[in-house]
C-alpha cells in the first residue's frame, strides 16, 4: 500500500513541476513573431528567442561571423537603432566605448525579443549565399591545400581582392561557420579558390582537407575590411604573409601581376620551414620576370637537409633587417595574430602610418 | 528569557557567520572556486544562489509538514527538495534570460549548475533536522544565502588582489582560490560558538 502511495505521490508531483515548468516557458521565453527593418525597410518576419544574426540569415542578410556566432570575433556588428535588449558582456569587451555610443551591436549577442529596427552596410548587404562545388583540391605544402570551387550556372561572385568567404558546415546541433581568406583572381567571376591548413582536431579545415572533388557545400561573402585599395595600385606596397596568410596576397598580387606592376611590390611570406612554403618557385619566376615585384619568404626554423640559403629568421625580423624606411605607402598583413602585432611594430618604426597599414587575423 | 527576536537573531547570525554554511560545513564549494574569479559576477551568483535557497526552504518546507509528514513518508524528502531545487531553478533559469539577459550570459553554465548546489539542499536539510519553524527556516536560509554571498565575494577580492602576485603555475587558480578559502574558514572558526543554536 505505501509503496503505490509513493509511486503516486511522486508521479502527481513530477507533473505539477512539469507542468510549472511549461506554463513558466510560455510565459517568459517570449514566442511568436516579430518583425525586422533594415535601413528603413522591412526586411521580414522571424520567430522570437533566437539571436539576431540567425534572424538576420532567414531573411537574406549574411553578416561576417569568422568565430561563428560565438561573440568573440567582433565582426557582426550592426547597428541597432529599436528594439534591443541590454548590452552583454562580450559586445562591452569586443566593441569600443564610441561603438557603444553609436549603438553598434553584436548581432549573435542580440536576442530577437520584438520589432527590431537596424541599419547595415551596402556592403554587407552584398554578401549572398552560394552552393558550390569543388573542382579541384590540390596539395600545394605540408597540411595545405588549394581548393578550387565552382559556382552554380548563371551565378558570379564580386570579391575585392583579400576579402574572405564563410564556409558553413551543418553539424547535427549546428551549423558551424568558418572564415577562409579568397586566394584567387578577382577578375574570374565562376569560380573561387580557398588556401586551407589543416588544424590538428580543427573541424572545419578536417572537412574541408577530406572533401571529394564533385561535393557541394555552402558558404557566404564576401566580406572583410581587408582589400586592396584602387589608389594603392600606383603606389609602392608591401605584403606581409605568416603560413597560410598567404591567401589573400596571392588574390592582391594576381590583380597587381594584370596591372603589369606599375609600382615596387614587396612580398614576404614567412614560415617555419621549406616545406611549409608554397607556390615559392611561381612568385621565385614571377620576381625574374618583373623587376619591380621582390619576394622575401623568411624560414624562421630550416632544416638541414633543405640546404635554405635565403632569410631565416621570424618574418617580422626579416622585414626589419630587409625593408627601407619609408619606402612604401601601404602595408597589408595576414597572419597569426602575434606575428601581426610584431610586423605592425615594425612597419611603424620604419615609418609607415598606422592607418595605412590594413591587417586581417585569422585566430580568434 | 530568550525572545524571539533574539533565537531569530542568533539564527541569522550563526547561519551568516559563525557557521558559514560555506567555510563551516564546506557546502557549495564548487561554484565558489569556479565563479569566484570577479567579484562583481561572484556577488551576482551569491545573490541567486540566495534567492533560490529562500524560494527552495519555503517550498521544500511546505511539502515535508504539509504531505510527507502527515502521509509518514519522510523518507522521500531528498528526492522531493532535488526535485524542487531543480524547478525552482529552472523556472529562474527561464526568468533572468527574459529580464536580465547580461547576467544570464554571465551565469552560462554555472545557472543551471545551481541546481545541484548543495549548499541549497543542505540549508533545506538542516532546517528540518533541527526542527525550524517556516520563520525560522526562512531566517536561516537568509542567514545561509547572506553567509554563502560573504564567502564568495572575500574569495573574489581577494583573488582580485592574487592575480597581481606571481604564484607558483602549477598552482593555478583553482589551487590557490581553495587555500584562500581554507585560510579564511580558519579565520571563521575564531568566532564560533559565539551564539549557538542547536548544534548539528
Amino acid at each position: 500500500m505505501q509503496i503505490l502511495l509513493v509511486v503516486a505521490l511522486i508521479n502527481v508531483f513530477v507533473i505539477v513541476l512539469c507542468g510549472l515548468i511549461s506554463l513558466s516557458d510560455r510565459f517568459f521565453n517570449q514566442t511568436g513573431k516579430a518583425n525586422i527593418a533594415i535601413n528603413g525597410k522591412t526586411a521580414g518576419e522571424v520567430e522570437c528567442g533566437q539571436s539576431l544574426f540567425s534572424a538576420l540569415t532567414q531573411t537574406g542578410v549574411f553578416l561576417p561571423a569568422a568565430c561563428g556566432g560565438k561573440g568573440t570575433c567582433g565582426r557582426c556588428q550592426v547597428k541597432v537603432t529599436g528594439g534591443d535588449g541590454p548590452l552583454m558582456p562580450l559586445e562591452q569587451l569586443n566593441l569600443t566605448s564610441e561603438q557603444i555610443a553609436a549603438a553598434m551591436r553584436l548581432a549573435c549577442q542580440v536576442k530577437v525579443r520584438q520589432n527590431i529596427e537596424l541599419t547595415v552596410s551596402d556592403e554587407l548587404l552584398n554578401a549572398q549565399n552560394y552552393v558550390v562545388e569543388l573542382v579541384s583540391a590540390e596539395t600545394v605544402a605540408e597540411s595545405v591545400k588549394t581548393l578550387v570551387f565552382k559556382l552554380r550556372e548563371g551565378e558570379s561572385l564580386h570579391f575585392k581582392p583579400g576579402q574572405y568567404m564563410q564556409v558553413f558546415y551543418q553539424l547535427p546541433w549546428e551549423k558551424a561557420i568558418r572564415a577562409y581568406s579568397l586566394s584567387s583572381d578577382p577578375r574570374v567571376e565562376q569560380s573561387f579558390s580557398l588556401d586551407v591548413q589543416r588544424v590538428e582536431g580543427g573541424l572545419m579545415s578536417t572537412y574541408l582537407h577530406q572533401l571529394q572533388t564533385g561535393q557541394q557545400i555552402e558558404v557566404c561573402g564576401p566580406f572583410g575590411e581587408m582589400f586592396l585599395d584602387p589608389e594603392a595600385t600606383a603606389q609602392p606596397v608591401v605584403l606581409v604573409a605568416g603560413g597560410v596568410g598567404l591567401a589573400p596576397m596571392r588574390s592582391m598580387l594576381a590583380s597587381l601581376l594584370h596591372g603589369g606592376f606599375t609600382q615596387p611590390v614587396m612580398l614576404f611570406h614567412g614560415v617555419r620551414s621549406r616545406k611549409n612554403l608554397y607556390y615559392e618557385e611561381y612568385y621565385r619566376e614571377l620576381a625574374r620576370q618583373f623587376p619591380r615585384f621582390s619576394y622575401v619568404p623568411a624560414l624562421s626554423n630550416p632544416m638541414i637537409e633543405e640546404g635554405w640559403t635565403g632569410a631565416r629568421g621570424m618574418v617580422h625580423q626579416v622585414l626589419e633587417q630587409q625593408l627601407q624606411p619609408a619606402a612604401f605607402t601601404a602595408a597589408y598583413v595576414c597572419g597569426p595574430a602575434p606575428m601581426m602585432q610584431a610586423v605592425t611594430r615594425v612597419l611603424v618604426a620604419k615609418g609607415l602610418p598606422e592607418s595605412r597599414i590594413f591587417t586581417d587575423p585569422f585566430d580568434f | 528569557m530568550e525572545t524571539v527576536q533574539t533565537t531569530l537573531f542568533a539564527i541569522l547570525f550563526t547561519a551568516a557567520i559563525s557557521e558559514n554554511i560555506a567555510l563551516y560545513y564546506f557546502l557549495g564549494t564548487c561554484p565558489l572556486i569556479s565563479i569566484s574569479s570577479d567579484l562583481k559576477t561572484s556577488f551576482s551568483m551569491g545573490v541567486t544562489v540566495s534567492m533560490v535557497m529562500l524560494l527552495t526552504i519555503s517550498a521544500n518546507f511546505a511539502i515535508y509538514h504539509f504531505v510527507l509528514l502527515p502521509l509518514g513518508l519522510e523518507f522521500l524528502q531528498l528526492l522531493f527538495f532535488i526535485l524542487i531545487i531543480s524547478t525552482v531553478v529552472q523556472l529562474l533559469e527561464s526568468f533572468l534570460d527574459r529580464y536580465f539577459p547580461a547576467v544570464y550570459e554571465v551565469f552560462g553554465i554555472f545557472l543551471p549548475l545551481i541546481a545541484v548546489n548543495c549548499a541549497i539542499l543542505g540549508v533545506s536539510m538542516f532546517a528540518i533536522l533541527r526542527e525550524y519553524s517556516l520563520v525560522e527556516a526562512v531566517v536561516y536560509a537568509a542567514g545561509s544565502g547572506l553567509g554563502w554571498t560573504m564567502a564568495i565575494c572575500l574569495i573574489a577580492s581577494i583573488r582580485r588582489r592574487i592575480n597581481l602576485e606571481f604564484i607558483p603555475v602549477y598552482l593555478g587558480k583553482t589551487g590557490i582560490s581553495m587555500i584562500i578559502a581554507a585560510i579564511i574558514a580558519m579565520a571563521f572558526t575564531g568566532i564560533s560558538g559565539l551564539f549557538s543554536v542547536g548544534g548539528i
